[in-house]
């Protein structure tokens, strides 16, 4: 077992902070033992981000005391925060590209000798420090071109670097995929064991059951509860987080119709030695939802986008519809009736300088509802701004305000909000519900799910191999960009999904 | 509560802090320097407002000179507003003013004709030196910014050995290099006829408010502002940005040519070498433009400001001892406290706006201009 004790390291007592006239944390209590791993949950909006900023010196409560080793403290600021041993592994990684890891990680802090930055000390610190904590890493290697875990892990060294004995990670399996998922839990007991005290704030209740010691669940702003994982269960704390049961929505069968999307052969070579997408065929037809699961990389991304036009194919065949729509430009793809949620919200999906209404319309603005010979019809945009936000419980002050103050689960259900009220008879949703919480995915599953009953087609990419399995009428497994393995629902196990996305060739439609 | 209300109501008034503040900070740098030549700043900064809006006469000669300055200064903030940064405003007012001079006066046909064509003429000029620089980016990737602010150069240049050698006006002083004067018939009107204020101010009000209804009610003027808050995302909604970055350049440099017409057809009612890069016209327009946000509104306004402080410079350099570049460097100023915004929301480093992947131009600044853009 690992050395916990009940010894307080920190305590939060009566936190209160304001936003105007939203209480974004109402009297919230927190207490930390040393070599404790405490799970802060929620759903968006109920405060958490919130609470963990002001420790971390990047808000100043309204009222309320911190604690730290029985010391009263008051944390100015980051610097101020990282001084008393407290870090923090953002959602948003924090990385120079084109720097390697460890100028990544001494940044602020480097090593000197004389006048000079001792890089070899720098190097051999950062070896040192990955092999105390059994995180391997090449500490000459630029970001440029990391994935996303490894990133992560740089994040955790650089914390581990400026000697936090409090690690706060927001969010920090959003953007993982299942793999990376695993190897970060792992990394989060094995930091516990090393008498680092962490404090992980998520919506992912399989996550908390598989690492923490205790979790606290916040709705609201308030603390609803304080307890060990030991003691509850996932149905409890959702219940807890969502303040009601959620209902899992039967799925009523339904015969797939026509072929709405088909595409044959497609090919995409890329820069590389291996072709990006390699002889790609499946198609959608109406009624159905079709899932594609891969490890992230293997050209799921890729495929979705030259769907849409944004990458150029080499060769094959994409119809929508029966209509052409191989290698035209965006703007035709999307008039021939496609929608799509792309897999990066802030990236592809909106701008954060954009207002709540003008993000609410992107590619769909020269329908006739919107615009009437290019001129812009200002009052029925606005409404259906205004409805969307509405129906789709989009956490916003107003709809016009910028699309990046917006938290983002909030923008995630702005972006699936804007492409699923759109009557297109193919809908391609790429990580639908990737960063969100359970009732939110809860709602959008069902949107999905009703969106086909109105008979459009539904190509569903996810990491998530639950939403996959849960929602798809029929899966591709998607392997170095090729198709490996067809399945239709109810016909395959997580397990054998898992074995076909890292390679495992059996080639039978079940 | 109550403050919190308050703050809700006013919330408009937001865009306007920023200029309010750092033209505030520049007349304390100025009112130092102003100390530092032994004069009092009160003093002087009253002279300054008497001269630049004080009397009739004052006021009309400020808003004259903010004509031009509100015209560049809309068509720079239609480029920048999509993040093409083209500061050629000056070369395609430039291109616009001669373009007009010469063929209002040697085009053949009725006058009507010549004024008609020459105007026509005279923004197309503007138009095609800025899709010069437009096609220079998208074939060759050549920065904007150097593209545009070379071919100022030029095109003065061009200019000017046109009018030396093919049409010099020789009845006049034969220092001047000029072209001939235009008809009396075609020279835009007087507002009050015994004022130097014309027409061209009303057409420059016109200006912004077409430029708003472009920029804020049409389905152009939301693919130019989207690209220049995210280019994927416009490109994954369907926008070309390659159309947007020519029709933005090419509208951008019609307008300034417009400026040039203006200036010939009711100030100057000739092209005269120099005038318009000495008065720095589209320099103290594209400031207007940065230091409103890109707001059409707040380019009228802030035009008129600046305007006013040139005025008023010259006033005090008039009647006292302190030098005429007083009214420069609190210009400067102005604009180097309107770009501390720029570092002062990127200090505070909310969340990082993803860098465009393509760069349109030499370096995509992260602004955040609160622009009075509604849709």
């Amino acid at each position: 077992m690992r050395n916990q004790s009940d010894d307080v390291l920190l305590r939060m007592d009566g936190i209160v902070k304001c936003y105007g006239d939203l209480v974004a944390n109402d009297n919230v209590d927190l207490h930390l033992n040393a070599g404790e791993i405490l799970a802060v949950i929620g759903e968006n909006g109920a405060g958490k981000t919130t609470l963990m900023k002001i420790l971390y010196g990047l808000e100043q409560p309204e009222s309320g005391t911190i604690w730290l080793k029985g010391e009263k403290i008051r944390v100015r600021d980051t610097a101020h925060a990282i001084a008393n041993g407290i870090g923090m592994v953002q959602q948003h990684f924090m990385l120079f590209d084109p720097f390697t890891v460890t100028e990544n990680i001494v940044y602020g802090k480097e090593p000197r000798r004389g006048l000079f930055f001792d890089i070899d000390g720098a190097n051999r610190m950062v070896s040192d420090l990955s092999e105390r904590y059994e995180l391997p890493v090449n500490p000459v290697a630029r970001i440029k071109g990391m994935p996303v875990g490894l990133r992560q892990r740089v994040e955790i060294l650089k914390v581990l670097y400026q000697n936090a004995e409090i690690i706060i990670f927001d969010e920090p399996t959003a953007v993982l995929t299942p793999q990376e998922v695993n190897e970060l839990l792992k990394t989060m007991r094995q930091l516990a064991s090393n008498g680092k005290s962490i404090i992980i704030v998520t919506h992912k209740l399989n996550e908390v059951m598989g690492v923490a010691d205790r979790v606290m669940v916040m709705r609201n702003g308030k603390l609803i509860a304080d307890l060990p994982v030991r003691d509850t269960s996932i149905e409890e704390l959702s219940f807890m987080m969502v303040g009601r049961r959620l209902i899992e929505s039967a799925i009523p069968e339904i015969p797939p119709g026509k072929k709405v999307l088909e595409i044959e052969n497609l090919c995409l070579n890329g820069t590389g030695s291996v072709p990006i997408l390699d002889r790609v065929s499946l198609h959608v037809a109406a009624n159905e939802i079709v899932g594609i699961a891969g490890v992230s990389g293997n050209g799921q991304f890729e495929l979705v986008q030259t769907i849409l036009g944004l990458i150029e194919a080499d060769s094959g065949k994409i119809q929508v519809g029966g209509q052409d729509i191989f290698n035209h430009p965006v703007r035709s793809v999307r008039d021939s009736g496609v929608a799509m949620i792309p897999e990066d919200r802030f990236i592809w999906g909106s701008a954060a300088q954009a207002m709540v209404v003008e993000t609410a319309i992107m590619g769909h603005y020269r329908k006739q509802e919107f615009s009437k010979k290019n001129f812009l019809q200002i009052k029925k945009i606005r409404s259906f701004a205004s409805k969307i936000v509405k129906e789709f419980n989009v956490k916003a002050d107003s709809i016009l305000q910028k699309t990046g103050s917006l938290s983002g689960g909030n923008a995630q259900k702005l972006i699936v909000a804007r492409e699923m009220t759109q009557q297109t008879p193919l809908l391609v949703a790429c990580e639908p519900t990737r960063g969100i919480d359970i009732g939110a995915i809860n709602f959008i599953h069902d949107r999905l799910i009703e969106k086909r009953s109105e008979g459009a087609a539904v190509l569903l990419v996810s990491s998530e191999l639950s939403e996959i399995l849960k929602l798809s009428d029929r899966i591709y497994v998607i392997y170095n960009g090729r198709i490996n393995g067809e399945f239709l629902r109810g016909k395959v196990n997580e397990e054998e999904l898992g074995l076909r996305m890292v390679g495992s060739i059996k080639n039978e439609l079940q | 509560m109550n403050f919190n209300k308050l703050k809700k109501n006013l919330h408009f008034l937001t865009p306007l802090g920023q200029p309010v503040l750092a033209i505030g900070l520049a007349l304390i740098v100025g009112a130092a320097v102003i100390i530092a030549t032994g004069e009092s700043p009160l003093k002087i900064y009253g002279i300054m407002l008497k001269g630049a809006f004080g009397s009739k006469y004052y006021l009309l000669t400020t808003l004259t000179r903010a004509t031009p300055i509100i015209i560049t200064g809309l068509g720079a903030a239609i480029c920048w507003s999509s993040n093409y940064m083209g500061i050629g405003g000056e070369g395609q007012m430039i291109m616009g003013g001669f373009v007009c001079a010469v063929a209002c006066v040697h085009l053949p046909g009725p006058l009507w004709f010549k004024l008609i064509a020459g105007v026509i003429l005279a923004l197309a000029a503007g138009g095609a030196y800025s899709l010069l620089s437009a096609w220079l980016l998208d074939k060759f990737k050549m920065s904007l910014a150097i593209s545009t602010l070379m071919l100022n150069y030029a095109g003065a240049y061009i200019a000017m050995h046109f009018v030396q050698n093919v049409f010099l006006d020789k009845s006049g002083d034969a220092k001047l290099v000029q072209t001939q004067m235009i008809d009396e018939a075609i020279q835009l009107p007087r507002i009050l006829s015994d004022q130097k204020l014309h027409w061209g101010f009303g057409i420059a009000v016109l200006a912004v408010a077409a430029t708003w209804f472009l920029m804020n009610r049409t389905v152009f003027g939301y693919e130019a502002r989207m690209s220049g808050y995210n280019i994927d995302f416009c490109n994954y909604g369907g926008i070309s940005s390659r159309k947007i970055m020519y029709s933005v350049l090419i509208l951008s440099g019609v307008i300034c040519g417009l400026a040039g017409v203006i200036e010939v057809l009711g100030v100057n009612y000739r092209y005269v070498h120099n005038t318009y890069v000495s008065a720095s016209y589209a320099w103290i327009g594209l400031n207007a433009a940065l230091i409103s946000g890109y707001n059409p509104i707040g380019i009228l306004l802030t035009s008129i400001i600046l305007a006013g402080i040139s005025t008023g410079g010259a006033a005090i350099a008039r009647s006292t001892s302190v030098p005429l570049e007083i009214s420069s460097i609190i210009q400067g100023c102005i604009t180097l406290f309107i770009s501390a915004r720029i570092v002062i929301r990127f200090r505070r480093g909310k969340k990082p706006v993803p860098a465009p992947l393509n760069g349109g131009s030499a370096g995509r600044i992260v602004s955040d201009p609160e622009g009075g853009a509604a849709v």
